[in-house]
């Protein structure tokens, strides 16, 4: 009986079949989770990544205890008032590999574990790889990447945690110009999206003050910048911008720009990282050195915050991990006055009529408009860090044209 | 003209650094027909033991190079003929082993000192320079040490009778088998001596660029490129290739830009790799 | 009339364990399916719905180097064939359609029509350089889409790409990715699973001994060319998913290190179709348990491989399969314990009973001298480097005639043999067969041909049981001999009653056999020789007088080197004798063996009475001394 033993082959596979279609019928589960309202105590869970190993690991592990110390403030202070409520902060971290799938990932664990706020991701590729899967889980992020699109009208849940070179570059090189008197510039980042994106910007800046200027790029991982350095070289520049190439890169760079006989300027229109290129280089060969610093570290009151920051998060104070507590305290302020640690709208309207007013760093005003066509990126005061002779650093505080 | 001079400076500098490297590399495989993954994670190492002697415990940057090209050499040894021998006739198995170790060696230099490079600032801060065309000191002392190493392995291979016995080994493992030569001495040997090399290269190279514990990957790529180019197993080729390749490295990046130099080698190599596998200088073409 | 046992029988594996097998895969995959359909009714949990497209896309990447792995190829080029399909996609869904379907098809198709000429490239290369010439490839897509600005968006990549769509269905977030996900994943099982189904025994046959089954005819490129274009595609789908699940493709996310990820989750996922994803998921596990310490999972990954290369080379699956296999192994008692030493003295004694019915057999009729030669060799020569291993051996075979090759070792025979059947192409000369030229064709297409050869060393597929390695032959030669002369072969080399064991595990003696069976089986016009007696004991010999008997029966020329002149004087009518690389001497044995040239060029002294000796002892046990 050959046809009913193929339908006794058949009959499972119809009946399988038949079950994945009824299993399809009904409609996916939805919601769950929230941040943890677990035993009737509060929790307000944020999330923070970036990369916490790795040779960009500085930025991360700077951008967690950024985090770990607005939490452990607002901890101090009682907690977070959410209704009738008070909440206790929980940090949790990711760590992206400075990837864009990294972030995305990162995202996703975040979404399973309930976390809504999200201090992070960092660099244009991770702001890129996140934002969508993010959406997904209607999670707010206070990023730091300076790609050319990191803000866009359809993701209205993404803010900058602070202004990119489209806001400062312009005035530190003009502030740089007064105390160097370059003439002429050269931009040399890696040949990625975290390096492009912002080298383009500070050309654009430097051409725009009116001063001609060379880009150029180079393979990330590189070690022996020879070549480049004598491509360099030639063009003659007497200001090298090394805009947000990795610190490690900045530090061999103006090592053999030197041995080369280089005797202009350095700049560095990019994520602060002073510490660690001074470390690689040695101040003598920077000698003569500028930088956005998002805060001015030799102010009293910076200083004092720079040592409760060391005491929370363990690790050294630096202008870029300063410069993100106030976009912190304001997305906490903004929950506080929202009223939920779960309506991620309603506290992204609360922080967008926020006034930006810092206990540390002052006043500060919304941007983004002009480059985004968004006004969602917090800019406080920033400064331009300048070494003069292989001096230590001395600051001075600018503001948005 | 004075571009192209240093162009062409800083080409012999970046090939002698990478002759170094790729010498080593180019030993193990024609010896005993392992790709060595880990040829990377060994230069890291050897910058790593060479910061710790130094700065660490204070002593003098020579005894720290030394200290590292015995520790990576030892480790290479040991390796070899505990984990590689078991294995040294499957090469795909080879291959996995070695990238296991580059994986061990690079996650606990990562978890011992973490991923910031460190401070590790080179003995030789001069410059020499004469008619335009400069070379930092510390450049020049690799390419003496360099030229010393290779001429070094040289004698070691065709003047001595462990020489010898290793070329008998790389020629035809059978015969030399038949006569009498022992693998199971002489291939621990050799891996230790290659790994020794990459330590040493390790050593004197990171404190001049810097020492993360990543430093690995971009050389591991260019000794790849290197020893394709001169022909897997061909010490000579490898020589002359690491310099081309510095040389290739030098100008693309002088005339045209950093990130088309890389793409033109990969290029290369590929259709090198597909049109002459035994590269440009090899002649024989035994794991083919 | 009886029938000769039913070689149906012979190449049918005893047992159904195997139909149960085959059934497994596709319960398992309906079971996933149904889950995947099932899961997101029950719970959202963000983490659950996106962790799954994510193992999805480590699934199909380790897919791509294990169905490589099955061929003996080591690749690195996973995230070349991701970005493929990623960009794809990217592309696709941005200009062309979001359709499901079509997507799926496209990025299967697109990066497997890529890999059809690259794969006709970089297949000619092997082992260790293969390796290499894909870690290079991956690095250079990864160069090319950074410069690519216009298309693929240089190093921003491509964002804001529209989700995958099925009717009103969007299959870019939730249950429905999840779903989508899961099917895509299964497809590319599916099609691996096919691919190395379909061609099991080839595919076994290239990874365990590329030229033994060559010289069967199986055709290596051919099925190397499946695996990487198959490779391909699904490496192309791990693209697809990942593009689809972040909604944007960057050349971040297919750096040419993440291989070392896709190859570690192969190797430890082992053999088994259920390898990959064992080791994918695994590995996903442990990415994301140390997701705060990626270098603990590092250290773990690396030792962990270290480890099962060395202690578990089938990796968890062949572990569990062997654990599994010992289980019932021990329950079944000591059935598949080695024969005890009394059973083997049985069946060699049988062996030569056998032998000695066959003896009336070995007197060879002479061939038709008017008949057309069918292989003529002409000028034959072969250089390494700077050597000559062969120059200027002419000779022809008619239909039945058995011509003998000697001379001392070194003297380039085995080199001969490896130039007439195709292993490598000679330097200069002809090979024709029938007329046709057959000069420098690949060891397939002699054997296709009907040149086929055997080995001085045993060559078999030594890890599976003799029937296989008759299944095997079978499958690979479209000249296979019919059952009852299978049968009749069996019964003359004894192997008649070892069907089930390893071949392996058999008998040095036996082993050869079975090499010389497996040629022979392949019905030949012209068969070549290695020394088939070296190794063999002097009992044994006498079967090998039988084969050759048999096959000169059935019209098939044969080339005979060897150093047992004793078989050469009983089988070979001619003789040549070479002696490095050139022919020395040529004509019966009589008289060759006593030409002092050739006794010169053995012995190295003239010493004719020992070479000519009728009983020859001497003689034969100098020069197996020489050979050995």
């Amino acid at each position: 009986m050959p046809l009913s033993r193929r339908n006794a082959k058949i009959a499972p596979i119809v009946g399988a079949a038949l079950l994945i279609g009824l299993a399809g019928c009904g409609a996916d589960a939805t919601g769950g989770g929230g941040s943890g309202d677990a035993g009737g105590k509060c929790v307000l869970q944020i999330g923070t990544l970036g990369p916490l190993t790795g040779p960009a690991a500085d930025f991360g592990l700077s951008m967690e205890g950024s985090t770990k110390f607005v939490a452990e403030e607002a901890n101090k202070a009682g907690g977070v008032k959410v209704g009738n409520k008070t909440c206790q902060v929980k940090v949790v971290s990711y760590d992206t590999g400075y990837t864009s799938a990294g972030a995305a990932n990162g995202a996703n664990d975040f979404a399973s574990k309930g976390v809504k706020f999200v201090i992070g991701p960092l660099g244009a590729t991770e702001v890129t790889g996140m934002k969508p899967v993010a959406d997904r889980s209607k999670m707010l992020l206070l990023a730091n990447g300076f790609g050319l699109d990191a803000l866009e009208k359809k993701y209205p849940l993404v803010f900058h945690i602070g202004p990119g070179p489209f806001v400062w570059s312009g005035p530190i090189i003009k502030e740089a110009r007064t105390r160097f008197g370059f003439t002429s510039a050269a931009v040399i980042a890696p040949n990625d999206q975290s390096g492009n994106d912002i080298a383009v910007i500070n050309e654009k800046k430097f051409s725009e003050q009116g001063i001609p200027v060379k880009r150029d790029t180079y393979q990330r991982g590189t070690q022996d910048f020879a070549p480049i350095v004598s491509r360099l070289m030639a063009t003659r520049a007497d200001v090298i911008d090394f805009a947000s190439s990795p610190a490690g890169d900045v530090g061999t760079m103006i090592k053999q720009l030197r041995q080369a006989g280089y005797q202009g300027s350095f700049a560095r229109l990019g994520g602060e990282s002073t510490n660690e290129i001074t470390r690689v280089a040695g101040i003598e060969a920077m000698k003569n050195f500028f930088y956005y610093s998002p805060v001015d570290l030799t102010d009293p009151k910076i200083a004092a915050l720079a040592k409760e920051y060391e005491a929370v998060a363990g690790i050294k104070a630096t202008g870029i991990s300063l410069g993100w507590v106030p976009g912190g305290r304001a997305l906490l302020r903004a929950i506080s006055k929202a009223g939920t640690i779960d309506d991620t709208a309603k506290v992204a309207e609360a922080l967008r009529a926020d006034d930006l007013k810092d206990t540390t760093l002052g006043q500060g005003v919304w941007t983004g408009q002009q480059q985004f066509g968004v006004n969602q990126e917090m800019s406080w005061p920033f400064s331009i860090g300048v070494i003069k002779d292989a001096q230590p650093s001395v600051f001075k505080t600018l503001s948005a044209e | 003209m004075n571009g192209f001079l240093q162009a062409f400076v800083n080409g012999l500098t970046l090939g002698a650094q990478y002759a170094l490297m790729a010498l080593g590399f180019s030993l193990i495989f024609g010896i005993l027909g392992v790709m060595n993954f880990a040829h990377g994670a060994f230069y890291a190492l050897g910058g790593y033991v060479a910061y710790l002697v130094d700065k660490t415990l204070g002593l003098p940057y020579a005894l720290a190079v030394v200290a590292a090209v015995l520790m990576t050499a030892a480790l290479g040894y040991v390796f070899e003929l505990v984990v590689i021998e078991r294995r040294i006739d499957d090469h795909l198995a080879t291959i996995v082993l070695t990238l296991g170790l580059s994986l061990v060696v690079g996650a606990s230099l990562l978890a011992i000192f973490g991923p910031r490079s460190v401070d590790f600032p080179a003995p030789l801060t001069g410059t020499l320079r004469a008619g335009g065309v400069y070379i930092p000191t510390a450049r020049l002392m690799i390419i003496v040490v360099s030229a010393a190493a290779i001429a070094g392995v040289y004698l070691l291979l065709y003047r001595t009778r462990l020489g010898n016995a290793l070329r008998a080994l790389a020629d035809d493992r059978t015969i030399a088998l038949a006569q009498g030569i022992r693998p199971k001495v002489l291939f621990p040997l050799a891996f230790g001596l290659a790994t020794g090399l990459a330590g040493l290269t390790g050593a004197l190279v990171t404190p001049i660029f810097s020492l993360a514990p990543f430093v690995g990957e971009h050389v591991l790529m260019i000794s790849f490129l290197a020893v394709i180019l001169g022909g897997l197993g061909s010490l000579p080729g490898a020589v002359i290739a690491s310099i081309l390749v510095g040389l290739v490295e030098s100008f693309v990046g002088f005339y045209i830009g950093g990130s088309w130099a890389p793409l033109m080698l990969f290029t290369a190599v590929l259709v090198l790799l597909v049109v002459r596998p035994t590269g440009l200088f090899g002649a024989k073409a035994a794991h083919v | 009339m009886s029938r000769p046992p039913s070689t149906d029988g012979v190449l049918r594996p005893p047992g159904n364990r195997h139909a149960l097998r085959l059934l497994a895969a596709p319960v398992l995959a309906f079971a996933l399916v149904a889950a995947s359909f099932v899961v997101p009714k029950v719970t959202a949990d963000p983490f659950l719905l996106s962790f799954v497209p994510t193992i999805v896309v480590s699934l199909l990447a380790t897919l791509h180097v294990w169905l490589l792995l099955r061929v003996n190829l080591l690749s690195f080029a996973s995230p070349a064939f991701m970005a493929v399909g990623g960009y794809t996609l990217a592309l696709a869904a941005t200009h062309l359609t979001t359709n499901a379907v079509a997507l799926l098809a496209l990025c299967f198709l697109v990066p497997a029509a890529l890999a059809l000429p690259l794969g006709a490239l970089l297949l000619r290369l092997r082992g260790t350089y293969f390796a290499l010439v894909t870690f290079v490839l991956a690095q250079v897509v990864v160069l090319i889409v950074v410069i690519a600005d216009k298309p693929l968006g240089g190093t921003s990549g491509i964002s804001g790409i529209p989700p995958a769509t099925l009717g009103a269905e969007t299959l870019g977030a939730g249950g429905p990715l999840l779903r989508f996900s899961a099917i895509v994943g299964l497809a590319g099982v599916a099609v691996a699973g096919v691919v190395t189904l379909r061609w099991r025994r080839h595919f076994a046959a290239i990874d365990e001994n590329e030229p033994l089954a060559a010289s069967l005819g199986l055709r290596p490129w051919a099925y190397k060319t499946a695996s990487f274009v198959t490779a391909a595609g699904v490496a192309g789908l791990a693209g697809l998913v990942l593009v689809n699940q972040l909604g944007n493709a960057h050349p971040d996310s297919f750096s040419p290190f993440s291989a070392v990820n896709h190859v570690a989750a192969a190797v430890l996922g082992g053999v088994s179709i259920l390898g990959p994803v064992i080791g994918a998921v695994v590995l996903s596990w442990l990415v994301h348990a140390f997701a705060s310490q990626a270098e603990y999972s590092q250290l773990l990954l690396g030792a962990t491989l270290i480890l099962v290369v060395l202690y578990a080379k089938g990796g968890i699956t062949g572990t569990v399969q062997r654990g599994f296999g010992l289980l019932v192994a021990g329950r079944a008692g000591a059935k598949s314990a080695p024969e005890s030493t009394a059973e083997t003295d049985a069946r060699r004694a049988e062996n030569l009973d056998a032998a000695r019915d066959g003896d009336g057999a070995t007197t060879l009729d002479a061939p038709d001298p008017s008949a057309e030669p069918i292989l003529v060799v002409t000028e034959l020569s072969r250089r390494f480097g700077g050597v000559a291993a062969v120059d200027g051996v002419s000779f022809s075979l008619r239909a039945g005639e058995v011509l003998g090759v000697i001379g001392p070792n070194g003297a380039g025979k085995t080199t001969l043999i490896n130039m007439v059947s195709g292993h490598f192409p000679p330097s200069g000369g002809r090979v024709e067969l029938d007329g046709g030229s057959l000069t420098g064709a690949p060891a397939h297409t002699m054997s296709r041909h009907g040149i086929a050869r055997s080995y001085q060393q045993t060559s078999v597929f030594a890890s599976v049981s003799v029937r296989e390695n008759l299944a095997r032959a079978k499958a690979f030669s479209p000249r296979w001999i019919d059952e009852a002369e299978l049968a009749e072969l069996l019964a003359a080399t004894g192997l008649a009653g070892r069907l089930d064991d390893r071949a392996g595990d058999l008998p040095y003696g036996l082993q050869k056999l079975l090499g010389l069976l497996l040629p022979i089986a392949t019905r030949p016009r012209v068969l070549l020789l290695d020394e088939p007696a070296a190794g063999l004991e002097r009992a044994e010999r006498v079967r090998i007088d039988e084969l050759v008997d048999w096959v000169v029966r059935r019209g098939c020329a044969v080339l005979l080197v060897e150093h047992d002149m004793d078989l050469v004087r009983r089988i070979c009518p001619r003789v040549i004798v070479m002696d490095t690389g050139k022919p020395l001497a040529e004509g019966v044995p009589a008289d060759v063996f006593t030409d002092p040239r050739v006794i010169t060029a053995y012995l190295g002294v003239a010493d004719s009475d020992e070479l000519a000796d009728e009983d020859n002892t001497l003689a034969v046990a100098t020069l197996e001394d020489n050979h050995g």
